[in-house]
């Protein structure tokens, strides 16, 4: 990729404070997201993508969390982490918009959908541009392929299907025109049909605004099939990122490896999953070295995984990078699919 | 499947362990002061399956298709409106709990999340002591023994019989209620979305010891579920359904490879693939119609405001019937599985261009 980066985190940590305890959730997470692409964030519970996602908006309650180092360069604006109350809430909604899992957490249940569309598009705008009506939210609800817009602008969250308010949420997210879209697990409540249905919404909406997007999810499938380039993560850090086709083709850090061959699949054949033994570490127990060393195959037994923390290292194609120590010794393509 | 019967195949007469007819479910929805009834939700309309000795059948469907209501009308947590469960021969339906407590030593129920079911108080130990004391079976000093066993078989270190449930991972809260339910050695086991709220990595230990279990003690499983995917690795036969009904029930193999009934198709199709070689060329049925409402089902087939193969027929309701390879099909237009597939491809396009 030869396009400057649109937003660049650098080595950003995360910390939360509860009863006396430093726990860090996030830690030393780098990455760049380009104009026009997607890029996953995917990971198990408690891997930190959410909070990576939401410290760059600086939308965790502080306290408990706390940034604890790191900068977010997003293109034209400068560090996000640095920023004013005032400027933030000039980039967010405006520069970047978030999309949440849960779309009636979002939406003003007292308010028409039509009305809360308007509002967003309101906030970013000078005064002698006019207030925004119900005309322009149309538009948007048209967009996301709401049936009725002008019927369907003028009704109530209430009013709408789960499938119909996400949508709704994405037109919204598309009200200023943002270059960078944080959709944090926008599926993951929704039933399979309609999930299908938002996806191929979102995608749309991507492609027509050619804005940068993090796609935060915990299904591998959702990955392969809207992300271009995708970061694992587990237990608060990266493990490997790079395009989606490499990483799935040929993981080359062995927890990426374990998920993907865990995974249950529909053309599957096979009853039995191979699976990653013991259990995700909790925030307050993390081991020490590699976070993956006690449930690794490659790295059982080993000191250099007990005690040193491997960092992001670049490896094969252009773009990858696998925080393992031992990322040589990987099979080079492994069968991926469970069956055989 | 016995020829020349209306219901799906199951296991025979004398290996079968539950057999579900004609299953109804309304339930009423009251609206104003007076708590009129104004209407019913039919949660479960008309449902037929039987389930053989260690075979595992799974119930899949989205939210409100009634999969759940089925599980809890089965081990007697609901009435059912109309239609009959029978439990190993015996019509169990409408016992009250004192006749089916002795149903329920055979019978178990494992819910999706079980820090809902498990006592915070009760060490792990005791929670399945405790289950274990119901059957009146052996000394305390047997029974803490017992649970120990219990808990090993599930996956659980013995040091983690003192552990409180808050300690314990969701994966290992689920081992935890798959080990009191075998406590009381039960036959069948009802799982409702057993592996739903687990991550990933997880999810593949507990299919697995799923499938240990069942062959160790010839378990027989309902296995409710939303994902495909775990459906795939874990289920002998599949029933489908949409809006209180099961629209299509046969074995795994022609459920997964040759769906007849169109929701099955877009339903497998809406399923993510974890491969992104491809995915550009990946044709997808998208259904756009909003899911209908189980208090105001569409006259005819349920599924025919959404469905892209939508025919005049399908104003009238499409009877469950043998479509060949032991499958089942509540759709008018349904031919042999395998004459089908090219006609979901064709329809395919259709819906994507």
């Amino acid at each position: 990729m030869t396009a400057e980066p649109l937003l660049s985190v650098r080595d950003l940590s995360v910390e939360f404070r509860t009863g006396g305890r430093s726990l860090r959730a996030v830690e030393e997470v780098s990455f760049d997201l380009f104009p026009g692409e997607v890029l996953g964030l995917v990971g198990e519970s408690g891997s930190g993508k959410s909070v990576t996602a939401m410290s760059l908006l600086r939308l965790l309650a502080e306290p408990p969390a706390r940034i604890t180092a790191g900068t977010a360069h997003l293109s034209g604006t400068g560090d996000l982490l640095k920023l004013s109350p005032r400027a933030l809430r000039r980039v967010r909604g405006k520069e970047i918009a978030v999309i949440f899992q849960d779309p009636m957490t979002s939406l003003n249940p007292v308010f028409t959908v039509g009305n809360q569309i308007a509002e967003a598009i309101g906030l970013h705008r000078r005064r002698r541009e006019g207030r925004p009506g119900y005309l322009e939210a149309e538009g948007l609800l048209e967009l996301v392929e709401i049936p009725h817009a002008a019927v369907r602008a003028r009704q109530y969250p209430h009013e709408y299907s789960g499938g119909m308010r996400q949508r709704a949420m994405i037109a919204m997210s598309l009200a200023n025109d943002p270059k960078v879209i944080i959709a944090d697990e926008p599926t993951t409540a929704l039933d399979v049909t309609v999930q299908a249905h938002v996806l191929e919404v979102l995608r749309a909406a991507q492609e027509r605004t050619g804005a940068g997007m993090i796609l935060i999810t915990h299904d591998l499938g959702v990955i392969a099939e809207m992300a271009d380039r995708v970061a694992v993560m587990y237990a608060g850090r990266i493990v490997e990122i790079g395009s989606v086709r490499d990483i799935f083709r040929s993981p080359r850090h062995p927890y990426t490896a374990g998920l993907l061959q865990s995974l249950p699949r529909i053309d599957g054949t096979s009853d039995r999953l191979e699976s990653i033994p013991g259990q995700l570490p909790g925030l307050a127990d993390m081991p020490p070295g590699c976070r993956f060393h006690p449930r690794c195959a490659l790295g059982a037994g080993r000191r250099r995984c007990q005690e040193e923390k491997p960092t992001l290292f670049p490896s094969g194609e252009a773009g990858r990078a696998v925080a393992c120590h031992f990322q040589d010794e990987m099979p080079i393509d492994p069968a991926m699919r469970a069956a055989s | 499947m016995t020829a020349g019967s209306t219901e799906p195949a199951g296991g025979t007469a004398s290996n079968e362990m539950l057999r579900v007819e004609n299953l109804t479910k309304h339930f009423p929805l009251r609206s104003g002061v007076l708590g009129r009834r104004t209407g019913s939700i039919r949660a479960v309309d008309g449902v037929s399956f039987s389930l053989g000795r260690g075979e595992t059948l799974a119930i899949v469907g989205e939210s409100g298709s009634g999969k759940s209501t089925i599980a809890r009308l089965i081990i007697g947590l609901h009435r059912p409106t109309s239609g009959r469960v029978l439990f190993r021969s015996e019509d169990i339906t409408g016992y009250d709990d004192a006749r089916m407590r002795r149903i329920w030593r055979d019978m178990q129920f494992v819910f999706q999340d079980p820090h809902a079911s498990l006592d915070p108080r009760m060490r792990a130990g005791q929670i399945v002591a405790e289950a274990l004391a119901i059957r009146r079976e052996g000394t305390v000093a047997w029974r803490a023994e017992e649970a120990v066993r219990l808990l090993a078989l599930v996956g659980l270190p013995a040091e983690h019989a003192t552990r409180y449930p808050h300690e314990f991972s969701g994966g290992q809260r689920q081992r935890l209620g798959i080990a009191r339910a075998l406590a009381v050695r039960p036959k069948l086991l009802l799982l409702d979305e057993p592996v739903s709220a687990l991550d990933v990595s997880m999810q593949a230990q507990l299919i697995n010891l799923l499938h240990d279990l069942q062959a160790e003690l010839n378990l027989s499983y309902v296995f409710i579920a939303h994902d495909l995917a775990v459906v795939r690795h874990i289920a002998h036969r599949v029933a489908v359904m949409y809006l209180g009904r099961i629209v299509e029930i046969g074995p795994r193999q022609e459920i997964f490879e040759q769906p007849s009934h169109p929701y099955t198709q877009a339903l497998l199709s809406a399923v993510p693939i974890p491969d992104p070689e491809g995915r550009e060329k990946r044709s997808r049925i998208v259904l756009r119609g909003e899911p209908p409402s189980p208090s105001d089902p569409p006259s005819g087939c349920p599924f025919r405001t959404r469905c892209f193969k939508v025919a005049p027929i399908c104003s009238t309701e499409p009877p469950l019937r043998d479509v060949g390879g032991g499958v089942m099909s509540a759709c008018h237009l349904a031919g042999p599985a395998a004459a089908n597939s090219a006609g979901a491809a064709e329809a395919k396009g259709t819906v994507d261009a």
